[in-house]
């Protein structure tokens, strides 16, 4: 379960890690088209395009860092009585980080039409079991709701594309 | 151009126009045909095309995002209603 717990943790910061360099990959081809790409040279040549590579490096620490405190924190409160010893006193709604990425990556309209409805539904059946006691299959609600919104995004981004191409097709003039 | 109704746009209109107001996991229950994971992308779809139309609602006091409720347009109805003539005609073509 102390495993778990550590994988739950710092799943978020393994995914920074892995999304992080192509942060630098973007602002690379933005400031430099001409340079060639190699994946060996993430921290090497797009820090130096980014100009600051201290800067990238805290970027790069900061979530790490943030998780290691958390993990800390936790351990002291559980010391002292303050957090039961096994799960989490408080959940937050489920979703909310998915609604938050949702808002900040897709367009309006398919947030507001595809994947909020679809966040709104795992939370009103997850509360709904909550409610019901039946916290077993608020975990299962859970796990498939996630399941769901993901098919919905890769259901949705060809869609997206499509109306993205078209729309710049009859923008050119 | 002539919008077009797949099986799965004639099978939500159907529902719609046979129940009123519905939220998009209610259609998933009612129908084996319609799939809870692209559900709201085929919503989504109709909803360009001018099929359906959709209003958010909030329950007070209900934790969690506010659920959207659809409901077919008379766009939707009159589609319904030139599909069925259409297989009705098409069938007396066949028979």
């Amino acid at each position: 379960m102390t495993a778990w717990r550590i994988v739950r943790f710092f799943t978020p910061s393994l995914v920074w890690l892995v999304l992080y360099p192509f942060t630098f990959r973007i602002y690379a081809a933005y400031r430099q088209p001409e340079l060639p790409f190699r994946w060996e040279r993430y921290f090497t040549d797009y820090t130096w395009v980014t100009g600051n590579p201290y800067l990238q490096m805290m970027l790069l620490l900061v979530p790490v860092a943030y998780y290691l405190t958390m993990l800390q924190v936790d351990a002291v409160r559980r010391r002292h009585g303050a957090l039961p010893h096994r799960g989490r006193l408080m959940a937050g709604r489920p979703g909310s980080r998915l609604d938050a990425f949702a808002e900040f990556v897709f367009s309006r309209r398919t947030y507001e039409f595809v994947l909020q409805p679809a966040l709104a539904d795992l939370q009103h059946e997850y509360f709904e079991a909550l409610s019901a006691g039946r916290t077993r299959k608020a975990q299962w609600v859970r796990l498939r709701g996630y399941v769901r919104f993901w098919s919905h995004v890769v259901a949705q981004v060809p869609v997206s594309v499509l109306r993205a191409a078209v729309k710049l097709w009859f923008s050119i003039p | 151009m002539v919008p077009r109704l797949s099986p799965k746009e004639a099978e939500i209109l159907r529902l719609l126009i046979a129940n009123g107001d519905m939220y998009g996991l209610e259609l998933v229950a009612a129908s084996p045909l319609l799939k809870a994971g692209t559900i709201y992308v085929t919503l989504g779809r109709m909803a360009d095309k001018g099929f359906v139309e959709s209003r958010t609602e909030k329950v007070d006091g209900a934790p969690g995002l506010p659920r959207r409720l659809f409901k077919v347009t008379g766009a939707g109805v009159r589609m319904m209603k030139a599909q069925a003539a259409a297989a009705m005609a098409f069938g007396e073509v066949l028979a």
